[in-house]
C-alpha cells in the first residue's frame, strides 16, 4: 500500500522537529569545569608517591626562626624505600624521622644524607613495592605552563594544592626551577607536578643569597617559590645514596671588581693552595669560557659553577698575554686558610753564598732540632732546590703545608749531611734566649746615632737611631715607631730601645705627625715611603720591617701595615685589642703580630676573642701579659728597656723559617 | 496542501539555522563568574568599629545570612565598641548590634535594622576539596568604602584540615574543621569574609589572621559553613553556644589523665622539646601490661605526633576516651599498644 503523500510529510516533518529536540546539544562544558578536573585529576595521580614525614626532638630555633612541628611532606623516588625531601625540614635536626606512606603504617626512617648545595636530604625506609613518582620528560619543563604545588601536611588523606606556574628557569645560580604556587613549609619536600601529574620539580627552600636557614623560607607565599628541577634532584639522590654529602664546590679565585654592567671575569687573587692554583690560574688572567659555554661576565660564571657541586670537575679556557689554555679544576668544599710550616731556624743574614745557607740558631723541639740540624751547618738543597740564601730556602718552605717532609741536604764541618725533616705549625712562643747576631762595622758614610730630620717632597719630620753595630754583614731590623697623640715619646722610647738597638742591630724611626698630633689616613703614604727610603739607606734586612704603636695610634698602625705588606712584616702593639678584619694571609704576605698587654682592662676574655680573626687566619701571634702591681702611675709611660726582652728576642726571629 | 506542507518545512529549516525556535537546549546559558560574583558581592559587607591603634585595625567584613539583616562575622576587636557601623555593598549604611557570640568558633552575629536583604543560605554549601576552585569577597585593607562592593580573590581550596594556630603567644580557640585556601585571605580587614564556590554557594567564613603552629607560617583559611550553620541557628534564635560541642569542656574525669595514670614515668622534661623517652614502667600498670619497656621513644598518642614531653602531656589531657593508642619507638621499629585508663590510679 502505497502511503499517502501528506502522512509521509507529516512524518517527515516530525522526524525532524524530533531530531532537533532530541538533537545532542554540545555538553557546555566550560573550560574551568575541565581545568579543575584536571587539576584534582594530577594531585589525585601523584597522591600515592607523596609522604608525611613527622618528626620528635630536635631544637624550637635556628637562626632566630621558630621552627614548626607539624608534619612535613617527601617523595617517594625509589620502590625500595627512598624518599626524597627538603632540608629544610630538618633544620632542627631532629632525633627521630618518622614517614608515613599512603595506605601503610607509619615507618621509622633513617637520613641517608644532605646535599646542601640544592638543599635536599634523602631518606631511606625499610618498605618495598613503594610507588614512586613520575617525573615529567626531560627538557618537557617550559616556562608559563601551570604547575601544582602539592603537600602532605595538613591532611593525610590527600595532598595539599596550590596553584601556579613555571616563572622561570635555572634560578638561584642555575639550580632550579621557579615557581608563583605558593610554596613554603606547607609543602618543602613535596613534588612540583604538571597537570599530568608528572613531577617537574621538588619544592625546597632557598634564596638567592643564602646565608641562614631563616633567609631560605623568608618569601614563603610571595609569589615567588622554587623547586629544584626533577632530573636534577634524582642524580642527586643517586649520589647522595653512597651516604656523603654533597658540598656547593669552590674554586678559590676573586675576581676583579668592575661595574655591575660591564663585570669581566678578570681573576684578582687566586687562593694559596685551591683547585684554581692547582690549575694554574695566576692573577690577571681573564676567563673566558667555563664547560664549554662563552662567559663574557662574572654572573655567568657564576651562573655556572654555582650549580656545581664539592668533588665536580669544571673545565674552564682563561686567556693570558693574548693566548687560550684549557684547564681542568676539580672544585672543593671549603679553602681552608694559608697555615704557614714551621722548619724552626734562624739563618745567617748576609748575602747569597754557593756554599748554601748557614744555620744561626735553632729553635729547641722545632722540625729541625728533631732532624739534628746544628748552629753551623751548611744546608745547600732542599728539596730537589738548590738555595744559596735564606731567602731562597724560605721560598721553598712557605709554599708547602705543615706536615710535608722535606729533604735537606748539605754539610757540617765539611762532612755531607742529609735529614728528612716534617714540618710543623710555628708555636705560639718563644724560646727563653736567643742569641743575637755578631756586630758589624758600618760603612764610613751611615749616619749613626741619633738624629732629627725632615723627609724631603713628604713634609714628613722624624727621629731616627741608627746603633753602631750594624753593617753589611748585619743587616739591622727596622721598627717604626708610630707615636700616640700628643706626645711623641721620644725620651722615653730612646731609653728604653736603645740597648736593645745596640744588641740585636734595630734601627729605630719614630716618624712625627703633623704638630705631634692624631695620625690620619692620609699618613700611610708618606710613612711608607719613609720606611722604604730607610730601608734602601741603611740595607735593612726588608723581612724585619714592622711597625709599633701603643693604643691609641694601634688603629692607624694596622691600617698601615696591613695597606702595606710588601713592606710592612708585622705589628708591635702595646695595650691595643687586635684587628677585627685581617687580610687574607698568603705565602706572599706573611706578617706577625706581638701584643703587649699591661693594663687591666685588656686582661679579659674579650680581648683574648679579640685576636680569633688574627689566629683564624693562621698569622703567628704572640702576646705577652706583664704583671703589673696595683699602683696605676706604675702602669703609666713607657716600659723601661727590662721589660722589652720578649720583644727583642721576637725581632730576632721575625725572619726564622 | 503539498505546497504548503514543503513551506511550513521551509520556514522550519531555515529558523532552526537561526536558532529562533525556543526548543529547550540542555544547557541554559550558565552566568558568568562577572554575574556569580556581582550577587554575591550584594551579600558580604564592611564593618566598620573599634581599633585603629597598636597596629589593630578598626575594620572588617561580615556576610548577610537572613534576609532580615543578621550578619556572621568573626569576634574580633572591630565590635568592642557598643554600636558597629555596617555598609552595604550600595551604600546603605547602617548601626549594627553584636546579638551574640560564638567562643568556640570565634564568630560573632550582628544585626541591622533592614528587609528584604539578599542573604547567604548556611545549609546548602556544597562539599569541595583540595582543586576546586573558589572566590573570596572580602574588605580586605579597607579598600572598598561607601558604595563600593567589597575586594575579590580567585583560588582553589588547597586542603581540608583541622585548626592548629596562634596570634603571637596565645593559641586560638577554635580547634574543629577549617577549609585552607590557596589565596591570600591572612590581611587586615579581610576576616569574616565570604569564601564561595564557583556557582555562588557560599562555603565558608574567612577566618583570623593566625599563624598555623604546625608549620609556623601565616594561615589562610575559612570555616566551613556546615560548622557554621548550628552555631548560627543557636545564635539566632537565642539559645547561645552548646557547650556540649566544644571538647575543650569536658566534664572532668574520674581519674587525671597523665603519663603516671597508665603507669608511664617518664625522663625529666629538661630543655623545650625533650623527646618523651620512658624512663621507668611501674608495676602492675596497664603500660606494665602492655610490654612498654624503659628507653621506649613515645611518638604518638591516639595518632597525633607528641614531640616531645610536654605535647605528650598536653595530648593526653585532650583525650576524651578510657582507651588510648600509644605507638613507640624502640630501636629500629614502631610499636603500637592500647592502654586503657584504670579506675585507680598505679602507686609506685
Amino acid at each position: 500500500m502505497k502511503p499517502s503523500l501528506p502522512l509521509l510529510t507529516t512524518a517527515f516533518v516530525g522526524a525532524l522537529i524530533a531530531c532537533r529536540i532530541h538533537a545532542p546539544a554540545h555538553a557546555d562544558d566550560d573550560l574551568e569545569t575541565l581545568e579543575e578536573q584536571q587539576i584534582q585529576a594530577a594531585a589525585a595521580s601523584a597522591d600515592p608517591s607523596i609522604v608525611r614525614i613527622e618528626t620528635a626532638g630536635g631544637v624550637e630555633q635556628v637562626d632566630g626562626l621558630l621552627l614548626g612541628s607539624g608534619p612535613t611532606t617527601g617523595v617517594v623516588i625509589s620502590s625500595d624505600g627512598y624518599i626524597l625531601t627538603s632540608s629544610f625540614n630538618f633544620a632542627g635536626k631532629p632525633s627521630t624521622v618518622i614517614v608515613s606512606i599512603p595506605g601503610r603504617d607509619r615507618l621509622p626512617a633513617r637520613i641517608v644524607a644532605t646535599d646542601r648545595l640544592r638543599g635536599l636530604t634523602l631518606l631511606r625506609v625499610e618498605a618495598s613495592d613503594l610507588k614512586p613518582i613520575e617525573a615529567a620528560p626531560a627538557g618537557s619543563c617550559k616556562v608559563g605552563q601551570t604547575a601544582l604545588a602539592l603537600g602532605r601536611t595538613y591532611d593525610p588523606e590527600f595532598p595539599s594544592v596550590s596553584v601556579g606556574v613555571v616563572s622561570a628557569l635555572h634560578r638561584i645560580w642555575g639550580k632550579a626551577i621557579q615557581t608563583d604556587a605558593k610554596t613554603s613549609p606547607v609543602n618543602y619536600g613535596g613534588p612540583l607536578v604538571n597537570l599530568r601529574g608528572q613531577a617537574i620539580g621538588v619544592i625546597t627552600a632557598l634564596a638567592p643569597e643564602e646565608s641562614t636557614v631563616a633567609a631560605t623560607v623568608e618569601w614563603y607565599d610571595s609569589g615567588i617559590g622554587f623547586a629544584i628541577p626533577v632530573h636534577d634532584a634524582l642524580a642527586s639522590a643517586d649520589r647522595l645514596k653512597s651516604g656523603a654529602d654533597i658540598h656547593p664546590g669552590l674554586l678559590g679565585v676573586t675576581f676583579q671588581k668592575g661595574s655591575p654592567l660591564d663585570n669581566v671575569p678578570v681573576v684578582d687573587r687566586v687562593r694559596f693552595g685551591s683547585p684554581a692554583e692547582q690549575a694554574g690560574l695566576k692573577s690577571g688572567d681573564k676567563i673566558v669560557a667555563a664547560e664549554g659555554r662563552a662567559v663574557r661576565r662574572v654572573p655567568q660564571l657564576k651562573q655556572i659553577l654555582g650549580a656545581m657541586a664539592a668533588g665536580d670537575a669544571v673545565r674552564l679556557t682563561f686567556e693570558r698575554a693574548g693566548a687560550n689554555t684549557d684547564v681542568t679544576a676539580t672544585l672543593v668544599e671549603s679553602l681552608p686558610p694559608y697555615n704557614p710550616p714551621w722548619l724552626g731556624l734562624i739563618a745567617e743574614r748576609g748575602p747569597p753564598s754557593p756554599e748554601g745557607v748557614v744555620v744561626r740558631y735553632v729553635f729547641p723541639g722545632s722540625p729541625a732540632d728533631q732532624a739534628q740540624l746544628k748552629p753551623g751547618d751548611r744546608i745547600r738543597r732542599v728539596a730537589e732546590t738548590a738555595v744559596d740564601h735564606r731567602d731562597a730556602l724560605d721560598a721553598v718552605v712557605c709554599r708547602r703545608k705543615p706536615g710535608d717532609s722535606l729533604a735537606i741536604v748539605g754539610s757540617r764541618d765539611g762532612r755531607p749531611i742529609e735529614e728528612a725533616v716534617q714540618l710543623a705549625e710555628r708555636p705560639p712562643s718563644l724560646p727563653a734566649d736567643i742569641p743575637a747576631a755578631s756586630s758589624a762595622v758600618p760603612p764610613a758614610d751611615w749616619k749613626l746615632g741619633r738624629r732629627q730630620e725632615t723627609f724631603p717632597g713628604h713634609d714628613l719630620e722624624y727621629w731616627i737611631y741608627a746603633p753602631a753595630t750594624i753593617g753589611q754583614t748585619r743587616p739591622p731590623a727596622l721598627v717604626v715607631f708610630l707615636h700616640p697623640p700628643g706626645d711623641s715619646l721620644e725620651k722615653d722610647l730612646l731609653a728604653a730601645w736603645k740597648p736593645l738597638c745596640d744588641e740585636r742591630g734595630v734601627v729605630l724611626l719614630a716618624p712625627l705627625a703633623e704638630k705631634r698630633a692624631r695620625w690620619t689616613p692620609g699618613d700611610v703614604e708618606s710613612v711608607k715611603n719613609l720606611a722604604a727610603a730607610v730601608r734602601d739607606q741603611y740595607l735593612v734586612d726588608s723581612r724585619r720591617i714592622f711597625v709599633h704603636a701603643a693604643a691609641d695610634s694601634a688603629p692607624f698602625a694596622l691600617l698601615t701595615t696591613f695597606r702595606h705588606r710588601d713592606v710592612f712584616r708585622g705589628a708591635l702593639l702595646f695595650d691595643s685589642a687586635g684587628p677585627r678584619q685581617p687580610p687574607e694571609h698568603d705565602p706572599d704576605s706573611r706578617q706577625s703580630f706581638y701584643f703587649r698587654w699591661s693594663r687591666p682592662q685588656l686582661r679579659t676574655d674579650a680581648a683574648t676573642q679579640s685576636l680569633k680573626p688574627l689566629q683564624s687566619q693562621n698569622y703567628p701571634v704572640i702576646v705577652e701579659r706583664p704583671a703589673t702591681s696595683d699602683d696605676p702611675s706604675a702602669n703609666a709611660g713607657y716600659p723601661s728597656s727590662d721589660a722589652l726582652s720578649g720583644i727583642g728576642r721576637w725581632i730576632e726571629s721575625l725572619d726564622a723559617i | 496542501m503539498i505546497r504548503s506542507l514543503l513551506l511550513s518545512m521551509t520556514i522550519f529549516l531555515v529558523a532552526s539555522r537561526f536558532g529562533t525556535i525556543t526548543v529547550a537546549r540542555d544547557n541554559p546559558a550558565a552566568p558568568d563568574n562577572a554575574s556569580i560574583v556581582a550577587e554575591a558581592q550584594k551579600k558580604v559587607v564592611k564593618i566598620f568599629g573599634a581599633g585603629g591603634l597598636s597596629g589593630l585595625v578598626a575594620y572588617g567584613s561580615g556576610v548577610i545570612v537572613s534576609p532580615e539583616g543578621h550578619i556572621l562575622t568573626v569576634f574580633s576587636h572591630v565590635l568592642d565598641s557598643d554600636v558597629a557601623a555596617v555598609v552595604l555593598h550600595d551604600g546603605r549604611r547602617f548601626a549594627a548590634k553584636t546579638l551574640a557570640a560564638d567562643s568556640n568558633l570565634d564568630v560573632a552575629l550582628l544585626k541591622i535594622d533592614a528587609v528584604d536583604l539578599p542573604c547567604f543560605p548556611l545549609n546548602d554549601a556544597p562539599l569541595l576539596g583540595p582543586g576546586a576552585r573558589v572566590f573570596a569577597l572580602s574588605n580586605m585593607f579597607k579598600v572598598a568604602t561607601g558604595d563600593e562592593a567589597v575586594s575579590v580573590q580567585r583560588g582553589v581550596v588547597s586542603a581540608r584540615s583541622t585548626l592548629s594556630a596562634r596570634r603571637g603567644a596565645f593559641s586560638a580557640n577554635y580547634k574543629g574543621e577549617i577549609l585552607v585556601v590557596d589565596l591570600i585571605t591572612n590581611n587586615p580587614g579581610a576576616a569574616g569574609g565570604a569564601l564561595v564556590a564557583r556557582d555562588g554557594r557560599f562555603v565558608g567564613l574567612l577566618g583570623k589572621e593566625l599563624r598555623n603552629m604546625n608549620t609556623e607560617t601565616w594561615l589562610n583559611y575559612a570555616i566551613p559553613a556546615r560548622v557554621l550553620a548550628p552555631a548560627v541557628d543557636r545564635l539566632i534564635s537565642g539559645r547561645g553556644s552548646a557547650a556540649s560541642d566544644d571538647p575543650l569542656n569536658s566534664t572532668s574525669l574520674p581519674v587525671a589523665r597523665e603519663p603516671q595514670s597508665f603507669g608511664v614515668i617518664l625522663v625529666p622534661d629538661v630543655v623545650p622539646k625533650t623527646p618523651a623517652y620512658i624512663d621507668r614502667v611501674l608495676p602492675n600498670s596497664p603500660a606494665a601490661a602492655a610490654g612498654l619497656q624503659p628507653d621506649d621513644l613515645v611518638l604518638f598518642i591516639d595518632d597525633e605526633l607528641v614531640p616531645s614531653v610536654r605535647a605528650l602531656r598536653a595530648s593526653l589531657s585532650r583525650q576524651t576516651g578510657a582507651t588510648v593508642r600509644w605507638v613507640v619507638r624502640r630501636g629500629e621499629s614502631l610499636v603500637a599498644v592500647k592502654l586503657v585508663l584504670p579506675e585507680k590510679a598505679p602507686s609506685e
